[in-house]
């Protein structure tokens, strides 16, 4: 079984009236990249989010 | 042969991620994407055991422990999926495994058992390890507005009695002033780290709060029970 099996489609995600503004305008402006830049983006991105996390709610040990 | 292993290894953006990555404790983040019961890494040979997939910053990720079903239900937080949750081992058990052993058609031929170790599981949203996080380092820190924070957070009532506990020990017990600060200090930190990991906080009875308070136990008359 994949672990990505579960994840929702790239339409899923724009038309779900859950999904934040910002993460539709995210979606549809990755999409329209160069998919090798804009996922290397998306995952500095994502480690960038997930640090300040741990800092806004002093997480670390 | 059901493993219970965990998966430990995502990057971590802590002060000491190395340390805790060694000690099986760091906190895993990422949006709950799926759990549920299925054969250890899907795999037919092996024992029943429980996933919980989660999408980290660092990619999909997904922990193995059949505590996790435990941890997932006792939640306070009671996460779903798509929350964003935070999971952390927070203790290891001993348990006995039974070990099948097979012949080349796949029946069992014969069995043993062995002991192993069962990680423990903490599985909460993350704000949740945000408020512990604050609630220990409370402890952690001096006992000026112990009774303010006692009002507010009764949880945290037994560990600041603990740290009370262990200030009269020393008091008593203990001469030299910086021994008895080392010694405060150690306590102070074992209860702040309990607190942080998410360990639950026990339940603290009247009982203990009277003695704590050094309140003197009733005269007993003639005629009282002695138990």
């Amino acid at each position: 079984m994949s672990d990505l099996e579960e994840l929702p489609s790239v339409e899923a995600v724009i038309e779900d009236p859950a999904s934040s503004y910002w993460l539709k305008a995210s979606v549809q402006a990755a999409i329209q990249r160069d998919p090798v830049d804009a996922l290397n983006d998306a995952l500095l991105l994502a480690a960038l989010l997930d640090r300040r996390l741990r800092d806004v709610m002093e997480l670390h040990p | 042969m059901s493993q219970n292993a965990g998966d430990v290894g995502s990057s971590s953006a802590g002060r000491r991620p190395d340390l805790d990555r060694r000690r099986g404790k760091e906190l895993v983040i990422g949006r709950l994407v799926a759990h549920g019961r299925a054969q250890y890494q899907y795999r037919s040979e092996e024992g029943p055991s429980y996933y919980v997939k989660l999408l980290t910053s660092s990619g999909p990720r997904t922990l193995w422990g059949k505590d996790l079903e435990r941890a997932l239900r006792d939640a306070e937080t009671r996460p779903k999926a798509g929350d964003l949750i935070g999971a952390r081992r927070q203790a290891r058990e001993a348990v006995t495994l039974t070990q099948r052993h097979r012949d080349d058609t796949g029946q069992v031929i014969s069995t043993s058992e062995r002991i192993a170790h069962r990680s423990l599981w903490v599985v909460e949203k993350v704000t949740y390890f945000a408020e512990r996080a604050r609630l220990a380092r409370r402890v952690r820190e001096d006992q000026v507005d112990a009774k303010a924070t006692v009002k507010k957070h009764p949880e945290l009532l037994s560990s600041f009695l603990s740290v009370r506990a262990a200030e009269e020990f020393a008091n008593h017990r203990i001469a030299s002033v910086a021994d008895r600060q080392r010694f405060l200090e150690l306590i102070r930190g074992v209860l702040s780290a309990s607190i942080h990991e998410g360990t639950p906080l026990p339940n603290v009875r009247l009982k203990d709060r009277g003695a704590s308070a050094k309140i003197a136990p009733p005269l007993k008359k003639r005629d009282d029970p002695t138990r």
